[in-house]
């Protein structure tokens, strides 16, 4: 059965991916899919994942490897709808808003609270999502009514020009 | 003589599976040498950014194994190689970490013994 969640996590930290793997796997209604580098998190963009959680320091094990913040920037301008959240060691404010301001949800320190606090975001995008969501549905709901609206008048217009009605009640 | 590890978090974390437990264990086991050998060669090639970044890698990995006393040890070689500060007393700390972590993988060797 499809879940109704794509979720990729990227780190080239192989604990904290198997970590953060097997935690997320948890919630069924996400699939997880996880990435050492944020090179192939990008291939793998036209999957369609909803959320990406994404590691700040991606160049740990490979030096030349793109890091967090040039992955970030590639997936809000090629997939803006995707919701990231970073993750980092880095405990700076400056980091954490650094992120924030090249369109990244949440930030999430590693540390021993960092996958509850994973999972509180991962929520809070969740919530996020059905809220655009109904939005969408009363959007297109309202849309619907004003357009039965109109037709409903013109149907009337028509009907009384044509003399199918009449401004005589029937009753009196 | 009072431990090194913890492992209370990973045992919170994982409900107490025994599997994937010892299977972080593992991990941190065949990780951790490579990064205490690398934090060397990176302090004899002066390579301060790499020194930098795999201190900062190994930081979570030694708060989830419950190596609290590493705690202020690995941030501040994190710290010191990253503003290339006291850069003299950097072999003492990694000497100091690697002591340390070697103890810590050997309690961690022990604990693998009894999970189940």
């Amino acid at each position: 059965m499809k879940k109704e969640y794509t979720l990729f996590i990227v780190d080239d930290d192989p604990m904290q991916l198997e970590m953060l793997k097997d935690h997320l796997s948890k919630f069924h209604n996400f699939e997880v899919k996880v990435f050492p580098t944020g090179e192939e998190c990008l291939e793998h963009l036209n999957e369609k994942p909803n959320i990406i959680i994404l590691d700040f320091n991606l160049n740990g094990v490979n030096k030349n490897a793109m890091n967090g913040i040039e992955v970030l920037k590639i997936i809000k301008k090629d997939a803006p709808d995707v919701e990231v959240i970073m993750l980092s060691g880095q405990e700076k404010i400056e980091v954490a808003v650094n992120t924030m301001k090249y369109g990244a949800f949440d930030y999430v320190v590693k540390n021993e609270s960092s996958f509850h606090r994973a999972e509180n975001a991962l929520f809070n995008i969740i919530r996020r999502f059905k809220l655009v969501k109904e939005a969408k549905l009363f959007k297109m709901l309202a849309v619907m009514f004003a357009i039965a609206f109109v037709a409903l008048v013109i149907l009337i217009a028509i009907l009384y020009f044509t003399g199918h009605i009449t401004n005589n009640v029937g009753w009196m | 003589m009072s431990n090194l590890t913890d492992l209370t978090f990973l045992r919170g974390l994982t409900n107490g599976d025994a599997a994937k437990l010892t299977k972080y264990i593992n991990m941190f086991l065949k990780a951790t040498p490579d990064m205490l050998n690398n934090l060397d060669k990176y302090y004899a090639e002066k390579d301060w950014e790499s020194l930098r970044v795999t201190a900062h890698s190994l930081k979570p990995q030694l708060s989830y194994m419950g190596i609290k006393s590493l705690e202020e040890a690995i941030k501040t070689i994190e710290f010191n190689a990253g503003h290339q500060m006291q850069l003299d007393k950097m072999p003492e700390m990694i000497a100091h970490l690697r002591e340390q972590c070697g103890m810590a993988m050997k309690e961690l060797e022990e604990a693998l013994k009894t999970i189940s």
